[in-house]
């Protein structure tokens, strides 16, 4: 069996805060991470390890002090803004523990969000969003306004967005940190779906140890390093 | 509502949405747009007016060419005094056919104790090139008769029929004119004889304006050039200009006095517009900063977010400029009421300018605003 090309790789990844100043932080301290294909990976550690600064890091978000981040080949560092925010539209799915979702839009303008940046025009946008939220149990609260929502439907209608524009990689900040035992169980269930059965490149960051039988690979971080789970 | 939702909209209304978030906010920015619109609207409409109304005068002169003191230019803001005699010499000229004199005269009217100060026009009643229009009652003016501009009449309380002071001298009001009104003054009309007396008696026999008519036959041009041999050496010297010379030179006056009055407070209202648009675009970015670090980090581009405050600068200009034209078409009546010297007249290029203007307004009101969302970094939507 060949093995496929990861849908994003680091290696070698720092970054450093406040760099020349008494209150300097290296974050994230020479950090190699793989996240493959059809896998779901779970990078757990205390707050302030350095978790989300790492998921920054693998979408982009923010520059690397040193390192390479490679999303499906590509590395960051060579892409200008525009590119790397066009490899960010349909190559990432966010998913954060807070929801994110917009209060000013319905649930399915939000699932809608990503199609429309990317140029897909109505009615088709509507129909795929209405297919998602339909996948994610969510029928019956298209129209319905975000703060309507509970946390655990908030969370679907979120995976729904992340999953729009069907992007390889889904990157998950603490995707249970905001949910009851039920919701997050139900939640990190579909991130395994998503990994097992749509074949998502899927990067959780969390505390929560109730995900740890979910992923197929634990990492552990700490004061910015990285390192696989024993 | 499906139907509408699938067909019209076309895409997510994602800017009318975050903008119209917090509607009071929403709704008091529209109003200020709205009202330093409808004040742009509004000052045009007296600039268009006074330039009809002040103007009606003397563009509505059957006459060829008007003789003047020289160096006075126009019938509003300049001195103008010849003698008499000089009807004569040029009644006598080959290419005249009429000459119809005007002594203009700035006084004090006084109307039931009350004082107004205005223009008082000598001229020859027989004399169709210096009647002005009449709207209510009759333009003979015997002895004793004077005929009153409108919104002076509207502002003093005159009708026909009605008494007044001209200086210590008693008229009876026996027409009311129109196109008399030069905003800061209005012009009255007696026979010259009573123009005259209102002089000192050593400077009776002048006149202020000389309104000259071609024969039939002779061009405008040619008579031009004949007065001006004429007269233009003669002592004192004389001004000719031809009749679109001489509304030019009284529009250019009115224009010279009004215009950067009226452009400056039209500007005053112009920043304070996009102040106010300023404030409720950067206050709509400030405030759902989450979400357009979402946006940013899902791969918004930065056209579709600079095009998404720009929809926003221009949806609320939009409303303004609706709010401004309704609030104009609301006061405009009622301010011609208030201060009848007002008349109002606004052109649609005037509309258009102003429209201009309002789009102006949206695009600097965007620009701090598009400035604060370029800081904005989409690594913050991992803020808890």
């Amino acid at each position: 069996m060949t093995k496929t090309l990861p849908a994003a790789r680091a290696t070698a990844l720092s970054r450093d805060f406040g760099a020349g100043t008494s209150s300097a932080v290296s974050a994230v301290r020479g950090a190699n991470l793989s996240i493959p294909t059809g896998e779901m990976t779970l990078v757990m550690g205390p707050s302030g390890s350095g978790k989300t600064t790492l998921l920054s890091l693998m979408a982009g978000l923010i520059a690397p002090s040193a390192g390479v981040v490679e999303l499906a080949g590509l590395p960051l560092a060579e892409l200008s803004r525009s590119q790397l925010t066009e490899v960010r539209l349909h190559q990432v799915g966010f998913i954060f523990q807070t929801f994110r979702l917009i209060e000013a839009l319905s649930v399915i303008e939000n699932v809608e969000l990503p199609l429309y940046l990317a140029g897909v025009r109505r009615p088709t946008s509507e129909r795929r969003a209405t297919e998602l939220l339909g996948t994610l149990g969510l029928s019956n609260r298209l129209h319905a306004s975000p703060h309507s929502l509970s946390a655990g439907e908030k969370q679907r209608a979120a995976i729904a967005r992340a999953l729009a524009n069907d992007p390889p990689l889904l990157l998950a900040d603490e995707p249970t940190g905001s949910l009851d035992s039920g919701a997050g169980q139900h939640v990190t269930e579909l991130l395994h779906a998503a990994a097992h059965r749509q074949g998502k490149a899927v990067l959780v960051v969390s505390h929560d140890a109730r995900i740890r039988s979910y992923a197929d690979r634990v990492l552990e971080m700490e004061d910015g390093i990285l390192q696989e789970s024993p | 509502m499906t139907f509408w939702r699938v067909s019209v909209i076309r895409s997510i209304p994602l800017g009318w949405r975050l903008l119209s978030r917090d509607r009071v906010r929403f709704i008091v920015t529209v109003t200020g747009v709205g009202f330093a619109t409808a004040l742009m609207l509004f000052l045009a409409g007296v600039y268009g007016g006074v330039e009809t109304e002040s103007n009606g005068y003397v563009a509505g002169r059957p006459v060829d060419a008007w003789v003047a003191a020289n160096h006075s230019t126009n019938l509003v803001r300049s001195s103008s005094f010849l003698s008499s005699a000089w009807i004569g010499i040029l009644q006598s000229s080959e290419q005249v056919e009429s000459v119809a004199p005007l002594l203009r005269l700035i006084t004090t009217l006084t109307v039931r104790g009350k004082r107004f100060t205005a223009f008082v026009c000598g001229i020859d009643p027989a004399e169709a090139a210096t009647q002005p229009t009449i709207v209510l009652g009759h333009g003979g003016l015997g002895t004793g008769e004077i005929l009153i501009d409108r919104a002076l009449a509207r502002r003093a309380g005159l009708s026909v029929g009605d008494t007044l002071l001209v200086q210590d001298r008693e008229y009876r009001v026996s027409g009311i004119t129109t196109g008399t009104n030069v905003v800061i003054s209005q012009f009255t009309f007696v026979n010259l004889d009573g123009a005259q007396d209102l002089l000192p008696p050593s400077v009776r026999r002048v006149v202020s304006f000389l309104l000259v008519k071609a024969k039939p036959g002779v061009s405008r041009q040619t008579l031009f050039t004949s007065l001006k041999t004429e007269v233009e050496g003669g002592e004192p010297a004389l001004s000719v200009f031809t009749a679109g010379e001489f509304e030019r030179n009284n529009l250019d006056e009115m224009r010279t006095g009004l215009l950067p009055i009226l452009a400056t407070v039209a500007l005053f209202g112009g920043v304070v517009g996009t102040a106010l648009l300023t404030l409720l675009l950067y206050g709509a970015i400030l405030e759902r900063r989450e979400d357009y670090a979402l946006l940013k980090a899902i791969g918004a581009s930065r056209g579709i977010l600079w095009k998404l405050v720009l929809r926003q600068a221009l949806v609320a200009v939009a409303l303004g400029f609706l709010f401004g034209v309704l609030a104009y078409l609301a006061a405009q009546p009622l301010a011609a009421l208030l201060v009848p010297e007002l008349s109002f007249s606004l052109s649609l290029s005037a509309c258009a300018i102003i429209a201009g203007a309002s789009l102006a307004m949206g695009a600097l009101g965007a620009w701090l605003p598009l400035s604060r969302l370029e800081r904005i970094y989409p690594a913050e939507v991992f803020r808890a």
